[in-house]
C-alpha cells in the first residue's frame, strides 16, 4: 500500500497493489507482482557481505549468494530481519481485510481535504475478486471513494457484481492488433476489449491507458485504432499516456528475474504531444 | 536561475549578486562610538547610558549610502556588515575573532588591524563590566556546570547576546506616532514626573532615555537625507541623481513622521529595524505582519497612481536585500544552534484579522512573490493558513513550495490563535499573532524570551541509563541514577528519564531567571522599547516588563524523537520480547553498537516515531506532556509561566555531539532531532504518517512553537494538481491541530551536486529547520545531515 499517491486519480490517494496478474508484458515496471506468492528481494548495493542472513537462515540458505534457490525458501522472513543494512525484503506479503481497512481509517483524513481515496492496482486487481470485494465493501463504510486500474485481463462473471461500486476505472489498452499483443504480453486483445465494452456499458467513467512505448505501440495505426475504438464503444471515456520508463529495472536484478526483463525507448515529449493529437482528431479529452 | 535574472530588476540583479558573492564583514565603529560614549557617561543610570550611546552613534557614524540603493541604512561600514556589541559580551569575541574568517560556519572577515584595535582600545573598558562576566559570575554552580558551553541546557544567546525577539508594532503604535510622536509624548510624561520615589525615578530615566533614544534616529535619517543630497548634487546621471533626491525626501520625513507612502513605510521599517540591529545586533527582531500593517499604503498609493505593483515589487526586492545583507554576529557555540548567518527576521503574511475575517491581500501575493524571486534568505517568510483562507492563496504558498527554497512557513492560523489564548492574550490580539525568529507564535505588544534555553532531551535520557553520567565523558551531570541493570520495569525506566529532562528544567529556569535579572539590571533596551507601546505609555522598559503581554521564556525539547525512539527500544526488546537485556544494551552503547551489529539491527527494527505507530507515538506525547507541565509549573522574574515548545533552528547538531550511542541504533554524537519531526530517515512510511504522528503531540499547548520538517519529492509538487494537493494535505493536517510544517523539496541529486559545484549553487536555499538559508554556507556536516532527512517520492 502506498500513501500520498497523486498520479492515479482525482486527489490524493492511497494505492493498494493486489498481486497476480495474466499478463506478462515485456516492459512491466513490477514483476514481482506477476504472481501471488512471497518474494525476498535483495538489494544487492546495499549488502556489506556480512553473512548474518545465512547464519539467521533455518534452511541452510545464502539469501545474498548468486545461486540463492528462491524454490528452497520458506519467506519467513528471518533473514529480512537479521541484515543490518536493509538489503533484503520480502514482497507479496498477505494482508487481512481488517489490516487495509485500519490503514485507509488513518489515510482518511487526506482523502477528505482532497477529494481523493482509494486506487487498487496491481499485478491486476481483479485475479482477487473476494478479496477486493470485502476492501471496496470496507471503502464504501468508510466513505471512501473507489478507483480501480485493471489491464482488462480478467473472468468478467467473477467480477461484474463489484463494477458498480467502483467511482473510476483506469482501463490499459496495450495494442489494438491481436498479434502483437499477444506477442509482447502473453495474451490477445479480445477479452479485454470485451471488458472494456461492458464496464462502459455500466456507465462506469473510464479513463484508457496506454504505456507508450517506441518499439512497441507508438505508431499511427495503432493510435489511430485504439481511438477509434473508443470513440466508438467507450464514449466519453478519457486518454492518458504514460510514457515508459526503465526504473522498473532495479527490480528485476533485486528478485533475480535479470533474464525477463527486456529494455525498451522511452517516447520523447514530442511524440507524447503527437500521439495526444491523434486523440484530439477524434475528439477524445485527456485525463486530468 | 535564469528565470530569477529575468523576473528582478537590474538594480535588484546587482544587489543580489552583491549580497550573494560578497563574504559578510565585521565593522568596529558601532563598538567603538559605544564604547566612548560610555566613558563618558560613568555614574549615569544604565539606560541613559545606552540611549546617549545610540544617540552618538547616530550623530557619529559615517553614513553611507552603496551604489543602486533605494532603501538605505547600514549598521556598519559594509554592506554586508556585522557588528560588536562587547557590553554584552566581548570574551568570546577576544577568543574567537583571529579565527573569524576562517572558521567552518557562518565566517566573517575581520583584519588583523581590527582585532588589534578591539583589544586594545574597546574590550580592556568592558573587562568586568559585559553581562557575561556579570552572568557567569551569578550563575550558581550546579547550573553553570550544565548550561555554559555543554549542549545540555544551552542559552548562551541570552548572556552573550541581546535578546532581540520583538515584533515592533507598526499599525498600532509606530506608523500612527512616528518618532516626533513618541518624542512629544515622553516630554509630556516628563513634564508630568517628579522625583519622588524610585518608581518615578525609574520612569523619568525611562523617559529621558527615550527622548534621546528618538532624537537620535531622527538625526540619523536626516544626516542620510544630506548624504543623498549632496550626492544627488554630485551624480552624473539624472535618473539615479532624482531617486538620490526622493531617497532625502523619504529620509527627510520618516521615521520622525508617519510615513504618507509605501516607500516612506518601507524606508520606516528599515530604520526601526536598524534601530534595533545597532543597539541589540539582535536576534528576531521581526517585521511581523508587514501585508497588513504596509497595505494601507500600498493601496493608497495604487489607488492615486503614484506606485505601480511593479514599483512596489522593487522596494520589496530591495527591503528584503536589507534584511539580508546585515549579519547577527554570534559565536561559533551559537552559530552551532542558529546557523546560516541568520537573524530569524520572520515576516508573516496571510490568516486572519483581528475580526476573524480573511485577512488576504495583494501584498500578501507579493511578499510571496518576492521571496521567489530574490531569493534571499531573510526574511523568514511565514504565511497562516486558516480554514477559510483563499484557495489561490494556498496555491500560491504550495507554489512556492514547489520552487525548493524552503519557504515559506506554514502554519495553521487557529493553532497559533489556541496558543495565545492559552498564553493569556485578549481574543483579538490572539488572533493578530505573527511569527517570532522561526515558528514561535508571537505578537507586537509582547516582551518575551521565545528562544530562551534549549533542552537535551537525550542527555537527560543519557543521565537516567547511564548513573547519572554522561556516557561519552563519565562525568555525573544528571541526577543521581541507579545502574540501568537495575531498572525492574519500563515504567521504571520511563520515569527515570522524565524525572532527568525535569532536572534540565529546572536548571534551565534558574539559568533564565539569573540573566532575566541582570538584563534588567545591566541592559535595558530604549530603542526597542520605543517600538512596543505599552512601554511609552507606562513608562517601563521592555527588560522590565514594560510590554502589555509579559509572556514567560520559552524552552525548547530538543530530540523529542530519539527519546521515544529509545524507549520503544527499550519497552519491546527488553521487557516485552525479552531480546536483550539493559545490560546487553548499555555495553552495545558503550561499545557505540561496534561489535553488536545485530543487536543494532534488531534496534533499528522496532518501529520508530514518524510512521503513525501509536506504541512510539504514544510515548512521544507522554514525554512532550509532561515536559509541557514541568515547564509551565515554573514562573518568571515577572510572574509569568514558562512556556515549553519543540522548534528547531540548527540546534538538533550540536545537542547530538555531546550524547553517546542511544538505544534507538543512533550512534555516539550524531545528530538528534528536531522539533516534533521525526530522526532523519527513519520516517519511511510516508509524509503523510510523519504528519499524523506529529498531530498527536497536543501542539496547542506548547506556546513556544512546534515544527515538522519534512522533504518530499519534487515530483510530488510538479504539477498543478500535485500542489492542489500538497495544499489538501496541509489542511488535512492542520485539522488534526497540528501547527507548523514546512517543506525542502530539492532532490537528493540536487543537493550533492551543490556540494560538489557550491559556486554554481550559491543561491540554493534549503529549510534547515525553523527556516531556510543557502546550502552552500552551511558546514559539511550540516549539509549531510540535510541530505540525510528521508525524502520522500512517490514512485
Amino acid at each position: 500500500m502506498q500513501d500520498y499517491s497523486i498520479h492515479d486519480g482525482d486527489g490524493v490517494r492511497t494505492t493498494i497493489f493486489l498481486a497476480g496478474c495474466g499478463l506478462r508484458c515485456r516492459w512491466c515496471a513490477n514483476p514481482e507482482s506477476w504472481t501471488q506468492q512471497r518474494k525476498l528481494a535483495f538489494h544487492a548495493h546495499k549488502c556489506a557481505a556480512c553473512h548474518r542472513c545465512a547464519q539467521a537462515c533455518r534452511e541452510g540458505l545464502d539469501p545474498a549468494a548468486k545461486d540463492f534457490d528462491p524454490a528452497r525458501c520458506t519467506f519467513c522472513g528471518d533473514c529480512v530481519a537479521a541484515c543490518p543494512e536493509q538489503a533484503l525484503q520480502l514482497a507479496c506479503l498477505e494482508s487481512g481485510v481488517e489490516a487495509v481497512a485500519a490503514k485507509l481509517r488513518r489515510d482518511e483524513i487526506f482523502f477528505r481535504h482532497s477529494g481523493g481515496g482509494v486506487t487498487f492496482s496491481g499485478g491486476e486487481p481483479f485475479v482477487q475478486p473476494a478479496f477486493l470485494g470485502q476492501v471496496i465493501d470496507a471503502c464504501e463504510r468508510l466513505g471512501v471513494s473507489v478507483w480501480v486500474e485493471t489491464c482488462g485481463f480478467f473472468a468478467w462473471d467473477a467480477c461484474k457484481d463489484l463494477m458498480p461500486k467502483i467511482d473510476h476505472v483506469f482501463f490499459d489498452i496495450k495494442h489494438m492488433d491481436a498479434e502483437t499483443h499477444r506477442r509482447f504480453t502473453g495474451q490477445g486483445n479480445a477479452a479485454i476489449l470485451e471488458n472494456a465494452c461492458r464496464i462502459h456499458d455500466l456507465k462506469i467513467p473510464m479513463t484508457v491507458r496506454i504505456p507508450l512505448i517506441v518499439e512497441v505501440n507508438l505508431d499511427e495505426d495503432n493510435l489511430r485504432a485504439t481511438a477509434a475504438f473508443m470513440r466508438a464503444r467507450l464514449e466519453g471515456s478519457t486518454i492518458e499516456l504514460l510514457p515508459y520508463h526503465e526504473l522498473g529495472k532495479a527490480k528485476y536484478l533485486s528478485f533475480r528475474m535479470a533474464e525477463d526483463f527486456h529494455s525498451f525507448s522511452t517516447p520523447s515529449a514530442e511524440q507524447m504531444e503527437w500521439a495526444y493529437g491523434i486523440f484530439a482528431e477524434y475528439r477524445i479529452a485527456r485525463h486530468r | 536561475m535564469d528565470s530569477v535574472v529575468k523576473r528582478v530588476t537590474d538594480r535588484i540583479e546587482r544587489l543580489r549578486l552583491n549580497y550573494v558573492n560578497t563574504r559578510p564583514s565585521i565593522c568596529c565603529e558601532r563598538a567603538k562610538i559605544y564604547t566612548d560614549s560610555h566613558k563618558r557617561t560613568e555614574g549615569k543610570a544604565v539606560i541613559l547610558r545606552r540611549a546617549q550611546a545610540f544617540h552618538d552613534f547616530c550623530a557619529e557614524f559615517e553614513v553611507r549610502i552603496f551604489s543602486d540603493e533605494l532603501i538605505v541604512g547600514t549598521a556598519g561600514k559594509f554592506r554586508r556588515t556585522g557588528i560588536l556589541t562587547p557590553e554584552y559580551s566581548w570574551k568570546w569575541v577576544d577568543r574567537e575573532m583571529d579565527t573569524f574568517p576562517s572558521r567552518p560556519q557562518d565566517p566573517y572577515q575581520i583584519t588583523e588591524e581590527q582585532c588589534r584595535f578591539v583589544r586594545s582600545e574597546i574590550f580592556p573598558y568592558w573587562r568586568g563590566k559585559s553581562l557575561e562576566e556579570h552572568f557567569l559570575a551569578s550563575l550558581p554552580e550546579a547550573t553553570a556546570r550544565i548550561a555554559v558551553d555543554t549542549g545540555i541546557i544551552d542559552n548562551d544567546s541570552k548572556w552573550r547576546q541581546a535578546v532581540g525577539e520583538i515584533t515592533p508594532d507598526y499599525e498600532g503604535h509606530l506608523f500612527r506616532l512616528g518618532y516626533r510622536g513618541i518624542l512629544q509624548k515622553a516630554e509630556e510624561k516628563l513634564a508630568a514626573l517628579d522625583y519622588l520615589n524610585a518608581e518615578a525615578i525609574d520612569r523619568i530615566h525611562y523617559y529621558q532615555a527615550t527622548v534621546l533614544t528618538a532624537k537620535g534616529i531622527i538625526l540619523l535619517a536626516n544626516r542620510y537625507a544630506d548624504l543623498a543630497e549632496e550626492m544627488a548634487a554630485a551624480e552624473p546621471d539624472a535618473a539615479r541623481a532624482a531617486e538620490l533626491l526622493e531617497i532625502a525626501q523619504v529620509c527627510r520625513r520618516v521615521p520622525e513622521h508617519p510615513p504618507q507612502s509605501f516607500h516612506e513605510a518601507i524606508q520606516f521599517v528599515w530604520f526601526v529595524q536598524l534601530g534595533g540591529i545597532v543597539t541589540e545586533n539582535p536576534l528576531a527582531l521581526n517585521p511581523g505582519r508587514f501585508d497588513q500593517y504596509m497595505y494601507p499604503y500600498y493601496a493608497a498609493d495604487i489607488a492615486n497612481g503614484t506606485l505601480s505593483r511593479e514599483q512596489a515589487k522593487e522596494l520589496i526586492h530591495a527591503l528584503w536585500l536589507k534584511f539580508s545583507e546585515w549579519v547577527w554576529t554570534i559565536s561559533e557555540n551559537t552559530t552551532g544552534y542558529f546557523a546560516g548567518y541568520n537573524q530569524f527576521q520572520n515576516l508573516t503574511v496571510g490568516g486572519r484579522k483581528r475580526d476573524g475575517s480573511d485577512a488576504t491581500n495583494e501584498l500578501t501575493y507579493l511578499c510571496l512573490e518576492a521571496t521567489d524571486e530574490v531569493r534571499t534568505h531573510q526574511p523568514g517568510l511565514s504565511v497562516r493558513i486558516h480554514s477559510d483562507c483563499p484557495h489561490e492563496f494556498l496555491y500560491a504558498v504550495t507554489d512556492l513550495v514547489s520552487k525548493g527554497t524552503g519557504f515559506p512557513a506554514i502554519h495553521n492560523d487557529q493553532a497559533g490563535t489556541q496558543m495565545l489564548l492559552q498564553a493569556g492574550y485578549e481574543p483579538e490580539d490572539a488572533r493578530d499573532w505573527n511569527n517570532c525568529g522561526c515558528v514561535v507564535p508571537h505578537f507586537r505588544k509582547t516582551g518575551q524570551w521565545t528562544s530562551a534555553v534549549n533542552v537535551n532531551f537525550a542527555a537527560a535520557m543519557e543521565y537516567a541509563l547511564n548513573g547519572g553520567k554522561s556516557r561519552l565523558t563519565g562525568e555525573k551531570l544528571g541526577l543521581p541514577a541507579k545502574p540501568v541493570k537495575d531498572y525492574a520495569s519500563y515504567r521504571e525506566v520511563e520515569d527515570a528519564v522524565f524525572a532527568q529532562v525535569g532536572n534540565l528544567v529546572h536548571h534551565s529556569v534558574i539559568s533564565t531567571v539569573v540573566a532575566q535579572q541582570l538584563h534588567a539590571e545591566m541592559v535595558p533596551r530604549p530603542f526597542l522599547s520605543t517600538c512596543i507601546e505599552n512601554c511609552v505609555e507606562t513608562g517601563v522598559d521592555l527588560s522590565r516588563g514594560g510590554a502589555k503581554y509579559n509572556v514567560g521564556p520559552v524552552l525548547t525539547g530538543i530530540g523529542l524523537a530519539v527519546v521515544a525512539n529509545s524507549l520503544a527500544v527499550i519497552k519491546k526488546l527488553v521487557f516485552e520480547d525479552k531480546a536483550a537485556t539493559l545490560a546487553e544494551l548499555d555495553a552495545a552503547m558503550n561499545a557505540d553498537w561496534e561489535g553488536y551489529e545485530s543487536l543494532r539491527a534488531k534496534a533499528l527494527a522496532v518501529v520508530k516515531y514518524g510512521n503513525d505507530d501509536d506504541y512510539v507515538d504514544a510515548i512521544a506525547r507522554d514525554l512532550a506532556n509532561t515536559y509541557y507541565r514541568t515547564t509551565r509549573s515554573y514562573k518568571d522574574n515577572f510572574g509569568s509561566p514558562f512556556n515549553s515548545a519543540f522548534m528547531g533552528i540548527s540546534n538538533y547538531i550540536p545537542t547530538g555531539r555531546i550524547v553517546g550511542a542511544t538505544p534507538c541504533g543512533r550512534k555516539a554524537r550524531k545528530p538528534i532531532t528536531e522539533g516534533v519531526s521525526p530522526y532523519a530517515g527513519s520516517d519511511v512510511t510516508s509524509p503523510l504518517a510523519a504528519m499524523r504522528s506529529s498531530a498527536k503531540m497536543n501542539h496547542d499547548v506548547h506556546t513556544g512553537g512546534t515544527l515538522l520538517n519534512l522533504r518530499l519529492g519534487e515530483d510530488l509538487v510538479a504539477t498543478p494538481k500535485g500542489k492542489r494537493d500538497l495544499g489538501n494535505v496541509i489542511r488535512a493536517y492542520f485539522s488534526l491541530g497540528a501547527f507548523h510544517v514546512q517543506f525542502n523539496t530539492l532532490s537528493t541529486e540536487t543537493l550533492r551536486k551543490a556540494q560538489q559545484h557550491p559556486e554554481d549553487y550559491k543561491d540554493l536555499l534549503v529549510r534547515v529547520a525553523g527556516y531556510s538559508t543557502q546550502f552552500v554556507n552551511l558546514s559539511p556536516e550540516m549539509q549531510e545531515a540535510i541530505i540525510a532527512r528521508s525524502a520522500h517520492g512517490t514512485f
